[in-house]
């Protein structure tokens, strides 16, 4: 069964894609922070990571920055997804090696799974 | 014969006068402009009536023609001068305004024609300074009445209307200044006295341009005139003072003339200094609210967009029977539900797109791309909307293939939709066709044509500006942000290119044009000002 890391803080959002997910026959685990998501990371080894932006404590760019650090994630795909609509962070999260980036808001729950499927395989 | 310095001053003063009063009137047409204008008419037969009365001093015969003219000019002045006190204060449709404004007119008018007869002024006697003046005869007392009467009216009015705690700010300083203005004015009266034998020097030919310039400044658009209007007035003041000594030079100014030109310089100066202090606050105290309004709307919608991507979320894992097999009564309202928040949703990117493009974050990606290909893609994506309503969509292809266009095919695409989407939402019967062509050799023409509600004449350069809409959109599709155009303007705009309408009004459908330079020298990447701290470390 394939592992996807979710990072974001706001519970409503991280049920809800976790919801859509499990259904989907994926594990999924959740973090609220940068430190705590390379914690779990580390442990379960996922097979890709969803990162929001706007993050408690530090940006979710941090994660992209620091996952080079570890081995257990240094290769694991991620997929930015967060509703801070940005150039500047968009092409910043590209040059620190994100697959992909998308809004939240644009797109519904199988939109993203679709992504997932895509990304993993 | 050697004039009193302030003598020579009349025919400059005259001409300034008859300046401004076409600047106010072609600056701003509003009434009080209009009569603003007439008065400078006025003030300007009686500065070059007073002049030729001084030059023709032995002259009898002349000098009483000269000083009726310029009494004559004095009754055209004092109905407009209170008509102008009601206009700024905004009581011309009052009762008793509707009955002391014809009189004022009508008196004014009766004495105007008096001054031609001997019963106004008569006779003429020397005096000191080289001047003379005749003599008044009963007319000018009645007419020192009326003037007296309707002059103190204005004051009352406006003096009310400045102290007043309901009018707004603007009236109130409009006001301030007229009052200013007329006390000015009232400085210059007691010229008036000389027809008594009551003599001074004739220092206070000053005040009428200073009065003219005073009033310009209160109803013209203040930062405009001070801006171009009071340099203008100022430069003149000094040329007119420099050619004065160096054409004159035998002439005597007196320690008065000296002082009024003195003071005259002081006042444009200071005056001059204190607005364009008072425009540079202004312009910070608008950037900041303009500023602090952009950064609102952008945190408000990212706000939003959190709460809206649960509602559609949920709403479409429900739907999609993600919860359970979901009943066909349920299914319905849900559907709803989607719709909804994807088209608030809409709403909310098409706010931050303007708070983007406000603040300068929206960065272009040039690249030669192929104008055929981009409006195929746009007529692809609306076909199945057109086909749904009814509507024909045609596309009139070029005879010789476009030219390749330099720009960001992305934007420019989003600005073409903004207004195809536009043409098929606000069209019910007929349909829109696009063309494309070569204009003038350096430009791509895109001419969308509608059948639909039309717009109209008026609302044809506003409807391109933010939150703006036109009243028949309204009328057919309530909802809208009145951001679409604001938004294909700007990415048009950042190509160096321009949107154009033509509507021939209600009902008879539009025809937008986007003209965008083959080869543009567009700013490719813009300056971010906006970047998250956490990035900047």
């Amino acid at each position: 069964m394939k592992k996807i890391l979710i990072i974001e803080d706001e519970k409503i959002l991280s049920e809800m894609y976790k919801f859509k997910l499990e259904k989907e026959g994926f594990e999924v685990l959740n973090a609220m922070e940068v430190d705590e998501a390379i914690e779990i990371g580390k442990k379960n080894k996922p097979d890709l990571v969803v990162l929001d932006i706007l993050l408690p404590k530090e940006s979710g760019i941090n994660y992209l920055i620091k996952m080079k650090n570890f081995e257990e994630l240094k290769n694991v795909p991620v997929l930015v997804l967060s509703n801070f609509d940005d150039n500047e962070t968009k092409n910043k999260s590209f040059e620190l090696g994100a697959k992909d980036y998308l809004i939240k808001s644009n797109h519904d729950p199988k939109e993203i799974v679709e992504k997932i499927k895509e990304l993993i395989i | 014969m050697t004039m009193p310095f302030p003598v020579y001053l009349l025919v400059p003063s005259a001409v300034l006068i008859i300046m401004v009063g076409f600047y106010s009137w072609l600056r701003v047409k509003k009434r009080e402009n209009l009569i603003f204008f007439f008065l400078c008419m006025g003030q300007a037969l009686w500065a070059i009536g007073s002049f030729l009365l001084w030059s023709n001093c032995g002259n009898d015969i002349a000098v009483i023609f000269w000083d009726r003219t310029l009494y004559f000019a004095t009754c055209m002045m004092i109905p407009l001068l209170y008509h102008l006190s009601l206009e700024i204060c905004g009581l011309t449709e009052r009762k008793q305004s509707k009955i002391l404004l014809p009189m004022a007119y009508i008196l004014g008018f009766i004495f105007a024609v008096l001054t031609t007869t001997p019963y106004f002024v008569d006779g003429v006697f020397y005096y000191a300074y080289g001047g003379c003046h005749t003599y008044a005869r009963t007319g000018h007392h009645f007419f020192l009445v009326y003037l007296i009467t309707f002059i103190s009216f204005a004051f009352y009015n406006l003096y009310k209307t400045w102290r007043s705690e309901k009018q707004s700010q603007e009236k109130k300083e409009k006001a301030y200044f007229t009052l200013m203005g007329y006390s000015v004015f009232s400085l210059a009266g007691i010229g008036m006295a000389t027809a008594y034998g009551i003599i001074f020097y004739p220092a206070y030919y000053i005040f009428f341009p200073l009065f003219s310039i005073i009033i310009t400044y209160a109803i013209t658009e203040k930062n405009l005139f001070v801006a171009s209007m009071a340099t203008d007035i100022l430069i003149g003041a000094i040329l007119v003072l420099v050619s004065t000594f160096f054409f004159f030079p035998e002439l005597e100014m007196g320690i008065v003339g000296k002082a009024v030109i003195f003071v005259l310089l002081l006042i444009s100066c200071s005056l001059l200094l204190k607005h364009n202090h008072q425009e540079i606050r202004r312009k910070e105290e608008a950037e900041r609210i303009s500023r602090l309004k952009t950064e609102f709307i952008s945190i408000v919608s990212h706000q939003l967009r959190t709460p809206l991507a649960a509602i559609r979320g949920y709403t479409d894992m429900i739907k999609d029977g993600d919860y359970g097999i979901l009943g066909k009564e349920l299914s319905v309202p849900i559907n709803y539900i989607h719709d909804a928040s994807v088209s608030m949703i809409k709403m909310v990117n098409g706010l931050l797109s303007v708070t983007r493009l406000e603040r300068g974050k929206i960065e272009l990606k040039p690249k030669y791309f192929s104008i055929d290909n981009m409006i195929e893609g746009c007529i692809q994506d609306v076909e199945l909307k057109a086909k749904e309503k009814g509507l024909y969509l045609k596309y009139e292809k070029p005879a010789e293939p476009l030219p390749s266009v330099r720009g960001d095919e992305e934007k420019i695409k989003h600005a073409v939709m903004n207004i195809l989407n536009n043409a098929i939402l606000y069209t019910v019967t007929g349909g829109v066709t696009i063309s494309a062509s070569v204009l003038y050799s350096s430009n791509v023409r895109i001419a969308i044509k509608d059948t639909g509600v039309g717009i109209e004449k008026e609302e044809s350069e506003k409807i391109f500006e933010s939150f703006s809409r036109g009243k028949r959109g309204i009328e057919l599709q309530p909802q809208g942000t009145g951001l679409g155009l604001y938004v294909a303007k700007s990415f048009i705009a950042m190509h160096k290119g321009k949107i154009t309408v033509f509507s021939e009004g209600k009902d008879k459908g539009s025809t937008f044009y986007i003209d965008i330079p083959i080869r543009a020298d567009i700013i490719s990447k813009q300056e971010f000002d906006l970047v998250p701290p956490e990035l900047k470390k």
